[in-house]
C-alpha cells in the first residue's frame, strides 16, 4: 500500500495533463446545465429589475411599453403614502412575531430537552402545521375566526365574550395574521433549538450542579450561550420570512381590511399585476431587496463577532 | 418540601405541553370533524350529531380536486428530481473538477442566495411572458431545477469525502459520468435525499409563482385552488374543509414517514453551521 500510493498519484498526474482539455470540458458539461438555469432565471431577472427600475414599464392590453424616466418611480414610492404604510407593515409583522415566536419555541425546547414522557408525541403534533402550507393554514383560520359564523367566535359566545371582528377590524387582523403565523411555523423554530440544545456538552450542566446552581442560571450561564449561533439562525430566518410575509395575507385578508395587512410584497404583487405598472413595481421590489440586504449585513456582523 | 416543588414544577411542565397540544390540536380537529358533518348540521353544535361524507363526495367527484392534486404530484415530482441531477452534478463538478473561472462562478452561485424570489417576481413573470410559458408548466418547472443551497450544501458534503475512491476509479479507466453516477452519486445518497425532501416540500408548497404565472383554471397546482376556494364553495364550509383536509394529507403522511431525515436536513444549517 505504502508504495503503490505515491505511484498511483504520479499516474493520475500524468493522466491529468494528458487530459487537461477533457477535464475542462467535463467540468463545464457538469456545472452548466444548473447555472444556464441560474443565469436565465436570476441573473437575468436582476439585471433586468434594475433596468425596469428606471423605465415606466406598463403592460396593459397586451401592449407594454418602456419608457424611460430616471429615478421617478423611486420618487413615485417615497412619495406614496400606501408604500411607506407597507413599508411600514412588513417591519411590524417580524417585530410582533420573531420575538414571541423565538421565545416560544425556545421556551418549549428547553422543556423537551429534559426528561419528559411522551417527548415524540409532543414534537411530532407541534411540528404538524409546520408541514401543512401556509395557504391551507390561511384558509381553515381564516373561516374559523369568521366573525359571525366562525368557531372561535362560537367559542367565546358560550363563555360570554362577545363577538370579536377579528378579520375585519383593521388592528385586530394585524394581530390575526401575526398569530396564524406563529401558530403554522413555531414548530419549525421549535425543531431548530431542539437539536441546538442537544449539542451542548452534558459536562458543563454537571459541573454546573457541583457549583450548586439552579435551573434558571444553568439555562442563562449554560445553555444560551452554546446555543447562540442557533438563537441568531433562528432569529434572521425568521425576520426574512416576515419581512416577505405573503401568502396569510393574500389568503385571509387580501391586505385589508382598508390595507391594514397589506405588506410590500402583497403590494408589489397588485402593482405589477392588477394595476399593470412593473416599473413602479420593479421599484418597490429593489426598496425591498436594499431593506433585506441592511438587515442582513446587519445580522451578519453580530454573527461574525461570535465566531 | 424539595419533593413538593419537584413534583410541582414537573405538573406544570406537562400541563403547559398539553396546552400547547390542545393549542395546535383543537383547530386541527375542529377541521376535520367539520369536514365529516353534513352540510345543515355545521355551526350548530361543536361536536355534530350525524356524520357524513357528502363533503368527501362534493370534493373528490363533483370538482376539480383530483386534477390539481395530479398537477402537483407531476410538478413536484419533476422538480425535485431533476433539481435533485442537476445539482449534484453542479456541485460535483465544482468539489472536483479543475476548470477556469470556477472560484468565480462558485462564488456567483453563493452570492444568489441572497436573492429572494419575491423581489424577482416582476422581472421573472415579464421573462416567462417573453419566452412564451405563461400558462404553461415549463415556467413552474424549469426556473426551480436548480438551487444555490442544494448546490452549496452538496459541495460541502463532496469536499469533506476522501477523494481515493474516485481516483482509483479514473485509473481503472472510468469515465467521468460514470464515477459520478457509480460512485459519487452513491456516496452523496443522504445529503441528496435531504436535499430531495425539502425541495419536495418547497414546491409543494409553491404559492406565489404559480399563482403569477398559471391562468387556466384547470392548470392550477393545489395551493392556488385551496386559496380560492371562496369562489368555489361560496359558504359550503364543509366542503372546503375537505379539500383542506384532502390536499395536507398527502404530505402530512410523507412527513411521518421521512420525519427523522426531514428534521435532520432543518437542522443540519443552522446547528452545524
Amino acid at each position: 500500500m505504502e508504495q503503490t500510493a505515491p505511484r498511483s498519484q504520479t499516474v493520475a498526474r500524468k493522466r491529468m495533463t494528458v487530459n487537461r482539455w477533457s477535464e475542462i470540458r467535463d467540468g463545464w458539461i457538469f456545472v452548466s446545465p444548473a447555472l444556464a438555469i441560474m443565469a436565465l432565471f436570476v441573473v437575468w431577472p436582476t439585471l433586468h429589475l434594475f433596468w425596469m427600475s428606471v423605465h415606466e414599464y406598463r403592460f396593459a392590453g397586451g401592449v407594454q411599453t418602456a419608457t424611460f424616466i430616471g429615478l421617478e418611480n423611486f420618487v413615485d414610492a417615497w412619495e406614496d403614502p400606501l408604500f411607506l404604510q407597507t413599508l411600514w407593515t412588513s417591519f411590524y409583522f417580524p417585530l410582533v412575531i420573531t420575538p414571541t415566536q423565538t421565545a416560544l419555541a425556545l421556551f418549549v425546547a428547553v422543556l423537551l430537552s429534559q426528561k419528559v414522557r411522551w417527548v415524540g408525541l409532543f414534537r411530532t403534533v407541534y411540528f404538524i402545521p409546520v408541514v401543512m402550507s401556509f395557504v391551507v393554514v390561511g384558509m381553515f383560520w381564516k373561516e374559523m375566526l369568521n366573525t359571525n359564523f366562525g368557531m372561535v367566535n362560537q367559542v367565546l359566545g358560550m363563555i360570554g365574550i362577545p363577538q370579536q371582528k377579528f378579520l375585519t377590524d383593521p388592528e385586530m387582523a394585524r394581530w390575526s395574521v401575526a398569530m396564524i403565523s406563529i401558530w403554522k411555523s413555531w414548530g419549525w423554530y421549535m425543531v431548530i433549538f431542539i437539536a441546538a440544545l442537544t449539542q451542548v456538552p452534558q459536562e458543563l450542566y454537571d459541573s454546573g450542579n457541583i457549583d450548586g446552581t439552579n435551573a434558571w442560571q444553568r439555562f442563562w450561564y449554560i445553555s444560551l450561550p452554546m446555543i447562540r449561533r442557533a438563537m441568531l439562525f433562528v432569529i434572521i430566518i425568521s425576520t426574512m420570512n416576515c419581512i416577505k410575509l405573503f401568502t396569510p395575507i393574500m389568503v385571509m385578508t387580501d391586505g385589508g381590511p382598508a390595507n391594514a395587512t397589506k405588506t410590500i410584497v402583497h403590494y408589489i404583487y397588485t402593482t405589477a399585476f392588477r394595476m399593470g405598472n412593473f416599473g413602479n413595481a420593479a421599484a418597490m421590489a429593489i426598496i425591498l431587496f436594499f431593506v433585506i440586504l441592511c438587515i442582513s449585513f446587519i445580522q451578519y456582523r453580530l454573527l461574525k463577532k461570535e465566531g | 418540601m424539595v419533593k413538593i416543588t419537584v413534583a410541582l414544577v414537573s405538573t406544570l411542565k406537562y400541563a403547559i405541553l398539553t396546552l400547547l397540544l390542545a393549542f395546535v390540536l383543537v383547530p386541527l380537529l375542529y377541521v376535520l370533524v367539520t369536514s365529516f358533518t353534513p352540510l345543515e348540521d355545521i355551526g350548530k353544535s361543536l361536536w355534530p350529531e350525524r356524520f357524513s361524507l357528502r363533503n368527501y363526495q362534493v370534493v373528490l367527484f363533483e370538482s376539480n380536486f383530483l386534477r390539481y392534486l395530479y398537477n402537483t404530484v407531476f410538478i413536484t415530482v419533476i422538480v425535485t428530481l431533476g433539481s435533485m441531477l442537476l445539482d449534484s452534478m453542479a456541485a460535483y463538478g465544482f468539489a472536483r473538477i479543475a476548470f477556469p473561472c470556477r472560484e468565480a462562478l462558485f462564488l456567483l452561485v453563493v452570492a444568489m442566495l441572497i436573492m429572494p424570489g419575491e423581489v424577482l417576481l416582476v422581472p421573472r413573470y415579464i421573462l416567462i411572458r417573453e419566452l412564451g410559458w405563461i400558462d404553461d408548466y415549463k415556467a413552474l418547472i424549469i426556473p426551480s431545477l436548480s438551487g444555490a443551497f442544494a448546490i452549496f450544501f452538496l459541495r460541502q458534503f463532496l469536499l469533506s469525502l476522501p477523494k481515493e475512491l474516485e481516483e482509483s476509479a479514473t485509473m481503472d479507466g472510468c469515465s467521468r459520468f460514470r464515477i459520478f453516477w457509480q460512485i459519487v452519486l452513491p456516496l452523496i445518497r443522504a445529503p441528496l435525499f435531504t436535499i430531495g425532501l425539502m425541495t419536495f416540500f418547497g414546491t409543494w408548497d409553491e404559492f406565489l409563482w404559480p399563482l403569477t404565472v398559471i391562468n387556466s383554471p384547470e392548470k392550477h397546482v393545489l395551493q392556488v385552488a385551496v386559496s380560492q376556494l371562496d369562489s368555489e364553495f361560496f359558504n359550503d364550509i364543509g366542503a372546503k374543509f375537505s379539500n383542506v383536509v384532502l390536499s395536507s394529507l398527502p404530505v402530512l403522511i410523507l412527513f411521518l414517514v421521512v420525519q427523522k431525515q426531514y428534521v435532520r436536513g432543518i437542522t443540519s444549517g443552522a446547528v452545524k453551521g
